[in-house]
This record gives structure tokens, C-alpha cells and sequence, in this order.
């Protein structure tokens, strides 16, 4: 069972992805599954899912990366939070993330 | 392309060289002085139908020597044998190879010598597309789809004006502005267990205006297909000629990594499209009204 994510969660992308950017968008598809495998499950990544993928360095908690988008975006905490931690779950459960102990 | 033999002084052994010529003016060649090695490199020089010429003119960077057992090193650029290029064990020459088919160890072979020089190649944005190409006034259109997509079949029911340039793969070269050449590419399958192959003038291009990903249908329909999802299907196209497992190592990573970039900025510059076609009706007339309004 996947740990829970939380604000305290430090993320980065698998060295398993790959990430280029497309018109605007960030593309992730897997590496070692083979590219293939990426096309039905496509994903792309408008502006503010590439704010937050940009931050998951491995460093930053989940809670940092919020805090750092509402100063960005001046939007409050209780806006940003649930998308960055519905984000990191997500990309957590795709593969696309790992978590770092 | 341009095959020669060129003497390295008196004690060495004679080698044979391909060079190959691309679009954008850059120039790749291969050499080998003998064994498997020499007979790849032949074979190579005649299925991209090459013209004799003196000497290869691609620079140090561009430039393969495989050994005599067909094994690719990379060229210093004092012109001395550098680094292996590693390629995927399916590819490396093996102890069991001594008692393999003759023809099934060359096709290996060439295989490996080909892969090596996409490993030079990709990090300049050249893709190697599993496409067929068919082209009309020196415009061209990918037909890319997986191994049984009908990609053959299409080619080669393709009306006039337009023609079928190869079935197989296409080397997808940048050029300035934005523009991407294409270059028809052998079918190396037909090769195996004795055949005769399908050569084509590798040297030629035309214009890549579309890629049409293809889907056997009972319908024809030409649908639009979003950039991101153009750059997905072709990396994954490239991925599917690369001859790699799923456990890849550093170099192929770094490789798919690569093509997927290049396959990314081909699909912000070139449209692409979702092709469903059946086996009788006339295509290409879709293909020559998205010529004239891309999407």
C-alpha cells in the first residue's frame, strides 16, 4: 500500500520518465517501459501542473512547493493545496514521481 | 552516398567506405577493412544504392570504423579508432555468432552498424521513423504505424501523382527554418533468411509536410492529432526499429531519451494526423487536401 502523501512528502520525477516540452505543455512519458506504452495514457502538463512538476527537485516538502505557488500566483493556501497534493498523489501512483524517504 | 576503397599506406589493409549525404549538408560515413565488418558496410553501400566516390568527407564526429567483427568503434579526431559505441547485447557480436547463418549474422550486423550511426546522428536531431514515405512534387508524408499497421500495403497502392519513396523506415533529417527533410530508408527485414531486400536511393529527400499515423478501418478518415501526441507516436515509431529489450541501459537510455526530444520538435514544426484507412480506397486524396490546409 502506497504511503499517504502529505505536506511534508518530498517528491521527484522517476529517472524512469522523461520530460520535453511540446507547445506549451510538458510531455512525461516512461523510459524504461518503453515509449510505446506511453500514447493511451498520454501526459501533458498545462502551465500550472509544469509549476509544480518544476518544483518536485527531491528537495522541497509538499508543503514548500505550496507555499512557493501562493506567492507566485498570489491564490490562497487552501486553493493551491489540494492540487499539489492530488498532483504529487497522482504522478506518485503513475510512476511518474517517487517519493524520497 | 559513396562507396570507395582507399589505401591507409602501405602496410595497411585496404578499407571500403559509404559515406551518406544528408539533406541539411552534413555527411556520415562507415568503413570496415574486412571480415563481417567490410560485408556490412557492402551491403549497406548497396542497398542505399551508392555512387563510387575518392574519399569520405564527414568529420571525425560523423564517422564509424567497424572492425572484422562487425563491432562499431568511434573515430578520434585524429582519425584514430576511439571509443565502442554500445549498442544493445541483441546487436554485439557474440562467441555463438561463429556458428550462425551467414546471412542472418549479416543482417545482425548491418543492424548494428546502422544503430551505431543513429547514436551519432540523434544528438543532431535526426530521427530514424518507422514509416512508410510516399511524396508528390517533392512533398513527403510519413505513413508511421506499428509492424502490422499496413504500412507496406499503403505505399504501395498509392495513386498517381503520388509515389511510394520506402516502407518501411525514414530518416527524419532538421533543417534551417524549420523545415524537416525526409529520406527513404531500406527495408532491412527483407533481407533476412535469403532475401533479396528493398533497396532504396537513401540520398534522396523530399519535404516532411505530415505524418500519418495509420489505422486499418473500413472508413477513411483523416482526423487531426495534437502535437503532443504526434511527438509520443513517433518516438514511440523509432523505439520500435531500435532493436532494444525493456531493460535498457545508460546508452539506450540516453538514446530513447534523444529521440524523443527529436521526435518532439519534428511534431511542434510538422502536422500530424490519425490516417484511418481500408485497403481499396484512394487515400492519398486526403492526404492532398491536408497538404493544402494543414490543420
Amino acid at each position: 500500500m502506497a504511503a499517504a502523501v502529505t505536506l511534508g512528502t518530498v517528491c521527484m520525477a522517476s529517472a524512469d520518465v522523461v520530460a520535453q516540452e511540446i507547445e506549451g505543455e510538458l510531455v512525461i512519458v516512461p523510459l524504461a517501459a518503453g515509449l510505446g506504452d506511453a500514447d493511451d495514457a498520454l501526459c501533458a502538463l498545462n502551465a500550472s501542473g509544469k509549476a509544480i512538476w518544476q518544483r518536485l527537485d527531491g528537495r522541497r516538502t509538499l508543503g514548500g512547493v505550496v507555499a512557493e505557488l501562493g506567492e507566485q500566483f498570489q491564490a490562497p493556501r487552501d486553493v493551491i493545496e489540494p492540487d499539489v497534493l492530488g498532483f504529487a498523489a497522482e504522478m506518485l501512483r503513475r510512476g511518474f514521481l517517487v517519493a524520497r524517504a | 552516398m559513396n562507396t570507395t576503397r582507399e589505401g591507409q599506406g602501405s602496410t595497411a589493409a585496404p578499407q571500403i567506405v559509404a559515406s551518406l549525404g544528408l539533406a541539411d549538408g552534413s555527411v556520415w560515413s562507415l568503413s570496415a577493412s574486412g571480415g563481417d565488418g567490410a560485408r556490412a558496410v557492402r551491403r549497406i553501400a548497396e542497398a542505399m544504392r551508392l555512387t563510387p566516390a575518392v574519399a569520405s568527407a564527414a568529420p571525425a564526429a560523423h564517422r564509424l570504423v567497424l572492425d572484422d567483427a562487425g563491432t562499431p568503434y568511434r573515430v578520434r579526431d585524429d582519425g584514430g579508432v576511439g571509443d565502442e559505441v554500445l549498442l544493445p547485447r541483441q546487436l554485439r557480436p557474440r562467441p555463438l555468432d561463429a556458428g550462425a547463418d551467414a546471412e542472418d549474422l549479416l543482417w545482425v550486423r548491418v543492424n548494428a552498424a546502422l544503430r551505431a550511426l543513429l547514436v551519432l546522428m540523434e544528438p543532431c536531431g535526426i530521427l530514424l521513423a518507422h514509416a512508410a514515405l510516399i511524396a508528390r512534387d517533392g512533398r513527403g508524408v510519413l505513413l508511421a504505424g506499428h509492424g502490422d499497421a499496413g504500412k507496406t500495403t499503403a505505399a504501395l497502392r498509392v495513386g498517381e501523382p503520388w509515389t511510394a519513396l520506402c516502407d518501411d523506415s525514414v530518416l527524419v533529417v532538421p533543417g534551417e527554418d524549420g523545415t524537416y527533410w525526409a529520406h527513404p530508408w531500406p527495408t532491412w527485414s527483407a533481407f533476412l533468411w535469403g532475401g533479396s531486400g528493398m533497396s532504396c536511393a537513401t540520398e534522396t529527400f523530399v519535404r516532411a509536410e505530415a505524418v500519418a499515423f495509420i489505422h486499418q478501418d473500413e472508413a477513411l478518415e483523416l482526423a487531426p492529432l495534437e502535437p503532443q501526441r504526434t511527438a509520443v507516436r513517433l518516438a514511440a515509431s523509432a523505439s520500435q526499429i531500435a532493436v532494444e529489450g525493456k531493460d535498457i541501459d545508460d546508452a539506450q537510455r540516453a538514446s530513447r531519451v534523444h529521440r524523443f526530444s527529436n521526435a518532439c520538435r519534428f511534431a511542434e514544426r510538422v502536422p500530424g494526423y490519425t490516417l484511418r484507412l481500408d485497403l481499396v480506397g484512394p487515400y492519398w486524396g486526403l492526404l492532398d487536401a491536408a497538404l493544402e490546409s494543414p490543420a
